[in-house]
């Protein structure tokens, strides 16, 4: 005898699944393939035998592992000297580390220039003459760029160890860095390949700095721009972007793999302790200038930028003006990216808030498939993005270009994945039982979402709202292929600026966009009172 | 409507994967009553609960509630309050809100729901505290939270899941009896979850054992105690003595075993059959029996010579393994011990200490 049990002719449920299905077709999909179908058979062929895209894909792989190594390495001994030193200035240097996500990545390469370049304050204070463009400027600028997203999760991955584990080798006789290289590093290399994983996707797609300091030296996201802005050729450059979004997914693929597969972080479960064993001496001192070296140039990164606001013409003339700061009078650039901003983190936030609880919660046929399509832009370079978007909503049914409209869609779709996941990570925290008590004395599930769900979501929903604000007024890579005339953005704006020559007006609109970013950063914190919080969807 | 009937369950299934979770499970508890469901962990137990609330559906068997069938109905109507393991209390809510939450949704008034949450809290004495935070109350005060935001809304049955086993042992026992003091107050139809033999008799009128899925025995706890149906249910309400014997005579009152040590007088169960020569496996109580340094005068049926092989003290009670010959160890409880025996003993018990678990 068998009873259906769930009869209900109308099911809303269902029916907001459909509705978020439909748009991951339109928004997700639909650009992805249009890309991808876009160039014919022989496009493909005339990109992948061509000199300068040949050239290109080299570079790629030949700086992204350099980056990510490096980022990882600094990452890894920044975040060891928070967990196991008792060191000095702690706080402070958690604060700085963390600036460099607050601001456009290629703002470092701005103000690399700025120091080291041929009319740098350093260049011309030691009088010396060297090149720091290429590909030796662009390591060290990406190194500084990508370190929090390392320091971050390597944070996360540190914390998951069992403390116990490390504090039994110390037990078992275990000196000094015996415990780190016999236990802390074996137990986190599950966790760092997958955080070297992560880095190397936003690396691969890397626009801002190679395309301010790398020069001639270009990689794929830089040649995908030169065969749209130079060339006009917008097939070749879509096959040269599927190119690019082979290595991002396959990386992204491994990433989720490793992280259901095998981890040893999760084993130990509940006993988790935050307290780790301290080492000191020495090391505690080496790990000590290490940071105190890295905040420095990181303060040093962002004062030449605000010094540099206010001065006649850098490298040349070092009196002091405001005359730059009437490009804020005039521009609309730092408006718009503060609308879009806020419209691309509201949506993102609030697209996430229902997939989370209608795709991620629920089962369904083909749920797992739009559980990963939900993820999927992660693995999208923002370049792609931006030339799907342009792709798809040219032309009938969808003609959404020349406008905001599309700016604040495709950076919404970025944004997606970072919400998502973090809703998911506090869904996971909290359990289905709480849910089910609510359902138990008699709410119906929308009210279930309501009541329950969506208050439990308030501190992701602000910090995903924040850290998707952030990114979108930040973006470079996607917007720059969007903008009409009238309708740029500060990022855009700051390019601009520095291709010809007016850094005063760059360091101005870099100043004002980052001062913005840590306002909000501000206020986030006062409303969750935990920064970290801000950041669970990045870990 | 059928008082003796008020749950009904018949042939309840449900399938994970290539495991039978619960097998063709059929009970029924009447009006008031306090059902346990007692097993051990992957029994089923825990799912039959959440098949009863509705947050999983079976896959086979109807489920009813006096008249109503349970089945067709989505969670939120099914008026089955649940008590959670991990408590589940909204952590959003401050301890009025959680309780008033199910009132809420029943549109009871403002005034009315006051009243009433302060009636429930008062009744598991948390009186005042509907101010605090979840996060400010010790785990036995969540706990109460969570019993009267179930009670709160009066429901048809109360389902329990394993409520007691995240407090301590003292607290425990404590709670346990101002739950069945309440439950009988009340006359709420309760069903409960456990794997603690111990609460489980303390607290039900009738308790159901299962085991990998399917139901072993249902019975009132001095049914189950005294008539335990298998060596499964012997062994997991506690009896560790189990022996092999051969059936010498059967009487009207009495059976005679044939025990390595000796003969021994077993009362007969009249609805049993005993056959002489047969083989029986029989459990005999280690807290029926009694250990003597010298040979008892008293008119025990049985009396065995045995040598003590270890011990271990509690305080209350004094545990021996005491070797009764041809490698058969029994373990004999002594309350109130005197001073801790060693070497060789006498033990003796009443005929009624020793029972038949299943006839060979």
């Amino acid at each position: 005898m068998r009873i259906n049990c769930a009869l209900r002719p109308f099911d809303l449920q269902r029916l907001v699944t459909i509705l978020l299905i439909f748009l991951l077709i339109i928004f997700v999909l639909f650009p992805v393939f249009r890309i991808l179908l876009y160039p014919k058979l022989k496009d493909y062929m005339i990109m992948l035998s061509h000199p300068g895209s040949i050239r290109a894909i080299k570079h790629s792989f030949f700086i992204v592992p350099l980056s990510t190594l490096t980022v990882l390495c600094l990452g890894y001994i920044f975040a060891y000297a928070q967990h196991y030193t008792n060191m000095p200035g702690k706080k402070i240097f958690k604060f700085l580390a963390l600036l460099p996500i607050l601001s456009p990545p290629f703002i470092i390469a701005l103000s690399w220039i700025m120091l080291f370049g041929p009319h740098g304050f350093i260049t011309n204070f030691l009088g010396i003459r060297w090149n720091i463009f290429g590909w030796r400027g662009l390591w060290m600028v990406q190194s500084i760029a990508f370190f929090p997203y390392a320091y971050l999760l390597i944070t996360g991955v540190l914390e998951g160890i069992d403390s116990n584990l490390e504090f039994a080798a110390g037990n078992l006789g275990a000196k000094g860095l015996r415990t780190f290289w016999s236990i802390t590093l074996p137990l986190s290399s599950p966790g760092l390949v997958n955080a070297a994983l992560m880095v190397a996707i936003y690396v691969f797609a890397d626009f801002g700095n190679p395309i301010l300091i790398a020069g001639g030296w270009s990689v794929l996201p830089t040649e995908i721009y030169r065969r749209v802005i130079g060339y006009n050729d917008l097939k070749g450059a879509a096959a040269l972007c599927a190119v690019l979004l082979v290595p991002t997914l396959i990386l992204f693929l491994a990433a989720r793999k490793g992280l259901s597969s095998r981890s040893y972080v999760t084993i130990t479960g509940s006993a988790i302790q935050t307290e780790k064993p301290l080492v000191g001496g020495i090391t505690k001192w080496l790990l000590f200038g290490f940071c105190s070296f890295f905040s420095l140039l990181i303060l040093l990164v962002y004062g030449t930028l605000a010094v540099g606001a206010f001065t006649e013409t850098w490298g040349i003339n070092w009196s002091f003006t405001l005359k730059y700061w009437r490009v804020l009078r005039g521009s609309s650039g730092l408006s718009n990216s503060l609308l879009l901003a806020l419209l691309a983190g509201l949506g993102a936030s609030f697209f996430s808030l229902f997939a989370s609880c209608f795709i991620y919660k629920r089962r369904f046929v083909g749920k797992q498939f739009w559980d990963f399509i939900t993820l999927l832009p992660t693995a999208i370079p923002g370049i792609f993005l931006g030339i799907g978007f342009l792709l798809a909503f040219n032309t009938p049914p969808f003609v959404l270009t020349g406008g905001l409209v599309i700016m604040v869609l495709s950076l919404l779709v970025w944004n997606i994945p970072l919400a998502y996941q973090a809703n998911i990570a506090i869904l996971e925290q909290i359990g289905p039982e709480i849910e089910e008590a609510a359902l138990n004395l008699g709410a119906s599930p929308m009210r279930v979402f309501g009541n329950i769900t969506v208050p439990l979501l308030r501190t992701s929903l602000l910090s995903s709202f924040t850290m998707g604000f952030l990114r979108a007024a930040t973006n470079l890579s996607i917007i720059i292929f969007l903008i009409s005339p009238g309708r740029t953005t500060a990022t855009v704006q700051i390019l601009a600026s520095v291709r010809y020559a007016e850094l005063g007006i760059a360091a101005v609109l870099a100043t004002v966009l980052f001062a913005l970013a840590l306002l909000i950063v501000g206020i986030m914190y006062f409303l969750t009172k935990k920064s970290m919080d801000m950041f669970v969807g990045v870990r | 409507m059928n008082e003796q009937a008020f749950i009904r369950i018949e042939h309840l299934t449900k399938v994970f994967g290539k495991t039978i979770a619960v097998n063709d499970i059929s009970l029924t508890g009447k009006k008031g009553g306090f059902i346990t469901l007692l097993g051990p962990s992957g029994c089923g137990k825990t799912t039959m609960l959440r098949m009863i609330a509705g947050f999983v559906q079976p896959d086979e068997g109807r489920m009813y509630i006096g008249e109503k069938l349970l089945n067709e109905l989505p969670v939120h109507r099914r008026e089955t309050a649940m008590v959670f393991q991990s408590y589940a209390l909204f952590p959003h809510l401050n301890v009025f809100n959680n309780v008033a939450y199910g009132l809420k949704l029943r549109k009871v008034s403002r005034s009315k729901r006051k009243e009433q949450v302060e009636r429930v809290l008062k009744l598991v004495e948390l009186e005042g505290m509907g101010n605090r935070q979840i996060s400010q109350l010790s785990g036995g005060q969540q706990q109460r939270v969570a019993l009267s935001r179930a009670l709160a809304i009066s429901p048809r049955v109360l389902l329990m899941d394993e409520p007691l086993s995240n407090l301590d042992a003292k607290l425990r026992i404590n709670v346990r009896s101002q739950i069945r003091d309440l439950q009988q107050h009340l006359g709420i139809t309760t069903i409960y979850v456990t794997h603690d033999q111990e609460e489980a008799f303390s607290l039900s009128d009738k308790i159901a054992i299962m085991k990998e899925g399917k139901l072993q025995q249902i019975g009132t706890p001095w049914e189950i105690y005294h008539n335990p149906r298998n060596q499964f249910i012997a062994d997991f309400i506690g009896m560790t003595n189990f022996v092999e014997v051969k059936v010498e005579t059967v009487d009207n009152s009495n059976v005679v075993l044939n025990f390595p040590g000796g003969k021994l007088i077993m009362f007969r169960e009249k609805n049993l059959k005993f056959l002489p020569g047969q083989n029986i496996l029989v459990t005999i109580r280690s807290e029926g029996i009694r250990v003597n340094k010298h040979i008892p005068v008293s008119s025990d049926d049985n009396v065995l010579k045995g040598e003590i092989k270890q011990h271990s003290y509690t305080g209350k009670t004094v545990k021996y393994w005491v070797n009764v010959g041809e490698g058969i160890t029994l373990s004999v409880e002594s309350l109130n011990p005197e001073k801790i025996l060693t070497g060789k003993v006498y033990i003796a018990f009443d005929k009624s200490c020793i029972y038949p678990i299943s006839i060979r």
